[in-house]
């Protein structure tokens, strides 16, 4: 039998190794998030969090899973890569971004991405988007964009996601419950 | 003739100051020795000393980054939190968004 050369045995790993990597590197693809500067300027609040895996799991350390809010908070963010959260609150009316949000959606294309919600309220003067990316039943990805007239937020989420823990922290984490309905 | 002697060896045990050249070159030649001795005498020393800077400069360089790590899982923590918050309260936007339409949509409802 003829002997297959060290280098070629280990470029053939390589690429088998690459090669069964690949679909989880696909999802584990972050998405690049717009830093809205000008919006940032302009903002009375601004808040702009970037947390990779290894943040998380840093932060996670610190999570009391004897406090219920730090618990909860602990099985939300197992199996997540990264959350990144851009949130601007204004004293007046603001120019949307909207080449910033022209971006963004750029990269929410299908198959991976799809739109789950897509709102309009002419009376509130608001916009609610929803982008999803799943692995079969298995949210993969996140994407949330807010337009109100004081306030706008875009959160990405990439990583394991369960959308029911997620929701449920409201209440939780200081985060006010707000009534049922409108 | 042993008066002679006697003078004699008076004369040769009489005190004589040293000069402040040999006084200088004495002293030197003391000190050189003392140096060697130790040096010789345990080598060790030097190796020991080194490697205790090393530890020290190791041991302070691994505290500190374990308090920057900490400073920084800290900062992570709270800002996790955070994001957590914002995010829970933007997905309950979407819900509601979602409702009112749902409700704006069924007659009377």
């Amino acid at each position: 039998m003829r002997r297959v050369p060290s280098c070629l045995r280990a470029w053939i790993a390589c690429a088998a190794y690459v090669v069964s990597c690949f679909p989880a590197l696909v999802l584990a693809a972050d998405l690049r998030l717009p830093d809205f500067d000008l919006l940032r300027d302009k903002a009375s609040d601004s808040v702009v969090i970037s947390l990779d895996e290894s943040l998380l799991g840093m932060a996670g350390q610190y999570l009391d899973p004897s406090n219920p809010a730090d618990a909860k908070a602990k099985s939300v963010i197992q199996g997540l890569k990264s959350i990144q959260v851009r949130s601007f609150t204004f004293e007046k009316s603001y120019p949307v971004p909207t080449a910033e949000i022209a971006a963004l959606r750029a990269q929410l294309m299908p198959p991976r991405w799809r739109q789950a919600i897509k709102t309009h309220s002419e009376s509130d003067h608001s916009d609610v988007d929803l982008y999803i990316a799943a692995d079969g039943n298995q949210a993969q990805g996140l994407v949330l964009i807010v337009t109100e007239p004081h306030e706008f937020t875009v959160v990405s989420i990439s990583g394991a996601i369960d959308l029911e823990k997620l929701h449920s922290l409201e209440g939780h984490l200081g985060v006010p419950k707000l009534p049922a309905g409108k | 003739m042993s008066g002679d002697l006697d003078q004699d060896l008076r004369r040769a045990l009489r005190p004589v100051e040293p000069t402040p050249e040999f006084t200088f070159r004495l002293l030197a030649r003391v000190a050189k020795q003392r140096r060697a001795t130790t040096v010789t005498g345990r080598p060790w020393l030097r190796q020991v000393a080194v490697a205790a800077s090393v530890l020290l400069v190791f041991g302070l360089s691994w505290r500190g980054y374990q308090h920057q790590q900490r400073a920084r899982a800290l900062q992570a923590h709270a800002e996790l939190l955070k994001a957590l918050a914002i995010t829970s309260r933007s997905l309950d936007q979407a819900y509601q968004a979602v409702s009112s339409l749902d409700a704006e949509r069924v007659p009377g409802g």
